[in-house]
């Protein structure tokens, strides 16, 4: 009986070592690697080969937004003398961006996008130019990165912005570390602004040339807090400095006579301004449910005397593999500028604007979005490419609404 | 320094705080999902960050300028 069960344990064994064989799961030290391992294996393949050089493209974006903007604000002249002028305008928005790798630890971001409005500020402007009517504005913005060491990345920006009757520039430079295997990225960058334009009045005359800056400076981090769950942060300082208002934005005033009880004046703004912002998000990956919750908040404070606070929140759902839904809510409260008034008195204050974007208000803004991640869909792409369309409406309580559309194409080679 | 200042420092102190927890990168694959993203899209996120720029007071706090760089801007 013994040597029975004895016979029986030898035979289930050896079953069991030539099945290990067979699917290569052997309880033994590793061989050495055959030559196909070894090139698969090889550490170049794996982390790159830091000789490597030469131009190629690393991703491509496209993307088109349609807005579709109904309002009215006092700044606007395209109404009645003394009440709000229209703000209505269709805004079409293409833009691309080209990811370029110089060399494994050098790449360049290249953004280009053109915003073509149909009502750019129905004002004066129309008087001597066709800004008003439809306006063309293009931005390029080339994005750098430098990572020096397997920790250590520097960024630079430089770029440039320009439509029919205003021109800027704008460079920065910038820092980000990786500490705690990567569980804590940190990021400080810097960024200069300084825009040129024509001194328009709010009845079309040209008086010369004006200009204003900005420095800004900020700082950001970002935390993995749990194998799901990421904190992002950031807070920034800018300064700006020269001709603050849109010099084309008029203001009405009441004038003391009764046969012309309104008339309008131009916006003026004092000639500094300190801004301040914070911004924190949590993200949560839920894995049982395959969904993904984000909760965000910024603070905003400024010497115009103006708090704003932004609430948002998002949740991504996948539908299946390679597609998913993203919900989204933003809430956005602001108090107006210390010298905001939709009309000002016959003795008109120095500081002064009507601009609508500048009074009390509260914003909404819905958005509903589907991603296809087209490269997951079976049989797998070796690319990686999406495919998204949003649909969004935001809408502020001082009477302007926004509905827009969406539509995003990306790969990465 | 404002109350409200505070408060959101104070938040954030202790939201990282439960970072001291270090993750290694093989139990990071939930966080590499594409949901998981800091930037869901680069250049939608641009083209939204215009729109509440010039359509708003505030700006900023997103590791870019606050103002400038176009004519719409406030």
């Amino acid at each position: 009986m013994v040597v029975r069960r004895a016979a029986a344990v030898r035979a289930a064994t050896s079953i069991l070592i030539l099945l290990s064989l067979a699917s290569g799961n052997v309880w033994a030290a590793p061989s050495e690697p055959t030559q196909e391992e070894a090139t698969v294996l090889d550490e170049e393949a794996i982390l790159g080969d830091d000789e490597e050089s030469g131009w190629s493209v690393s991703d491509l974006a496209l993307r088109t937004t349609l807005y579709i903007q109904n309002g009215e604000g006092y700044q606007s002249q395209a109404g009645p003398l003394e009440g709000p002028g229209s703000e209505d305008t269709w805004i079409g928005r293409p833009e691309i961006k080209v990811g370029l790798r110089q060399s494994p630890n050098i790449q360049h971001d290249i953004f280009l996008s053109m915003d073509v409005v149909t009502a750019a500020s129905p004002d004066a402007l129309d008087l001597v130019t066709a800004a008003s009517r439809v306006n063309e504005g293009t931005t390029l913005d080339i994005n750098s990165s430098f990572r020096s060491d397997a920790t250590t990345t520097y960024t630079t920006r430089v770029g440039g912005h320009h439509e029919e009757q205003f021109a800027s520039f704008f460079c920065g430079a910038g820092y980000v570390g990786e500490l705690y295997d990567a569980n804590t990225v940190v990021s400080f960058n810097a960024n200069l602004t300084m825009d040129g334009f024509d001194d328009l009045t709010i009845r079309g005359r040209d008086l010369g040339y004006l200009s204003r800056g900005n420095v800004n400076v900020n700082a950001g981090l970002t935390q993995v807090l749990s194998p799901t769950t990421l904190f992002d942060g950031s807070l920034g300082f800018t300064y700006q400095f020269g001709t603050l208002q849109n010099t084309w934005n008029s203001v009405p005033y009441a004038t003391g006579d009764a046969t012309s009880p309104t008339r309008r004046t131009n916006e003026v703004f004092p000639t500094r301004r300190f801004r301040f912002a914070a911004r924190g998000r949590l993200s949560q990956h839920i894995p049982a449910i395959k969904g993904t919750a984000k909760a965000g908040y910024r603070f905003y404070v400024d010497s115009f005397d103006v708090k704003g606070h932004t609430l948002d929140v998002a949740y991504y759902q996948y539908l299946v593999e390679y597609l998913f839904v993203r919900a989204s809510y933003r809430l956005y409260q602001q108090n107006a500028v210390d010298f905001f008034a939709p009309i000002v008195g016959a003795d008109i204050p120095k500081y002064r604007t009507a601009d609508s974007d500048l009074a009390a208000l509260w914003g909404h803004e819905w958005g509903l979005k589907l991603v296809l991640l087209h490269s997951l869909i079976p049989p797998r792409d070796d690319h990686d490419d999406t495919i998204d369309v949003g649909i969004y409406r935001y809408q502020r309580t001082n009477g302007l609404s926004i509905n827009y559309i969406s539509l995003g194409y990306a790969r990465k080679f | 320094m404002t109350p409200s200042l505070l408060r959101l420092l104070l938040v954030t102190l202790a939201a990282t705080q439960v970072g001291c927890v270090v993750v290694p990168q093989n139990r990071r694959r939930h966080l590499a999902d594409p949901t998981m993203k800091m930037q869901d899209n680069a250049l939608e996120d641009r083209a939204r960050s215009k729109l509440y720029n010039s359509r708003e007071a505030s700006a900023g706090g997103n590791g870019r300028s606050a103002g400038g760089g176009c004519a719409c801007g406030n």
